[in-house]
């Protein structure tokens, strides 16, 4: 990356962090900002997120991890209720209504980016036994104005063009659009809806329908 | 059925005044909070690479690699959990580059 690109990054997350510092998480499932870093000295950037009140990160014997969505469709069939599937799905939704309602864009919107956190009175116990934690929306250092200029870039793994659109798929340059973020809440949506289901598995685990193929091929691989 | 046709329009009706409380904020000028990422900036760059460090035994596995080692994972975000200062705990968004 060079150092205009980094700048050009440095900028990004700037702008993000002082929109996302007026998040209600708890309305609008996204994480309040608290600040943003730039290391220079590690080649690191990254926003920090405070933890909701009445919420708190999983821990396994007292040790800490983060788990994001994908996490959890990795493990084995689920034993969630769907009233559990119907909030998740309505809390992601809700995350990017809002990210929408102030003509944002997220631009990478997937389940490693749905942050899982329990509230706090969850035990151990019943943390095992179904408990679904609830979802808030991350990623937004690369989200811009709708209006604002796109950089075009694509992504030539295939993972990650798994929710996006077949035109913004690969190496394809066209301009990101609110439309292409809705198209990934649509993907993540069949995957909630799937999951679970027998002989089913995440798309993240299907390269031979994703690897070297076209967009019309995974189209009807999938579906 | 009539109950989550209900819960649907408590739902619409909620997000519409969201909206507009949503459009109305962001269209005032918010030098406070303008000054309170600037500030946090400056407090984070002195403590964060202490920060970071401890951060490590918190949560290692997830922690980003060190710099020559991240075109061998190819995965340049990650999420990782720090503690501030007064051991308040954070979620850091960390994106490495090249």
């Amino acid at each position: 990356m060079t150092n205009g690109e980094t700048e050009v990054l440095g900028k990004q997350l700037e702008n993000a962090a002082e929109f996302l510092c007026q998040a209600d998480p708890n309305q609008t499932r996204i994480l309040t900002c608290i600040g943003y870093f730039h290391d220079f000295e590690l080649c690191r950037l990254g926003l920090l997120f405070d933890i909701p009140t009445g919420f708190r990160h999983p821990a396994e014997n007292s040790k800490p991890y983060i788990i994001t969505l994908l996490d959890i469709w990795s493990n084995k069939p689920p034993a969630h209720s769907l009233d559990q599937l119907v909030r998740l799905a309505r809390d992601i939704s809700t995350a990017i209504l809002y990210v929408h309602a102030v003509d944002w864009v997220h631009k990478d919107v997937c389940p490693q980016k749905i942050l899982l956190l329990n509230e706090i009175g969850v035990t151990t116990e019943k943390a095992r036994s179904g408990y679904l934690p609830q979802a808030f929306l991350l990623g937004l250092y690369s989200a811009c104005s709708d209006l604002a200029t796109s950089y075009c870039k694509g992504d030539e793994d295939w993972k990650a063009s798994i929710y996006r659109p077949p035109t913004r798929q690969m190496i394809n340059k066209t301009q990101y659009r609110i439309s292409f973020d809705i198209y990934s809440v649509g993907v993540i949506l069949l995957g909630l809806a799937l999951w679970g289901l027998p002989h089913f598995r995440q798309f993240v685990d299907m390269p031979q329908v994703f690897e070297k193929t076209s967009p019309t091929m995974r189209e009807a691989a999938v579906m | 059925m009539e109950s989550l046709l209900r819960d649907l329009s408590d739902w619409v009706n909620h997000f519409h005044l969201a909206y507009v409380s949503i459009r109305a904020a962001t269209t005032l000028p918010q030098p406070a909070e303008i000054e309170t990422a600037s500030t946090y900036r400056r407090v984070l760059n002195l403590f964060l690479n202490e920060e970071f460090q401890r951060a490590e035994s918190l949560d290692k596995a997830r922690l980003p690699c060190p710099k020559d080692e991240a075109k061998v994972i190819q995965e340049a975000h990650t999420f990782a959990l720090v503690e501030l200062q007064g051991a308040k705990e954070a979620i850091a968004e960390l994106i490495l580059y090249e």
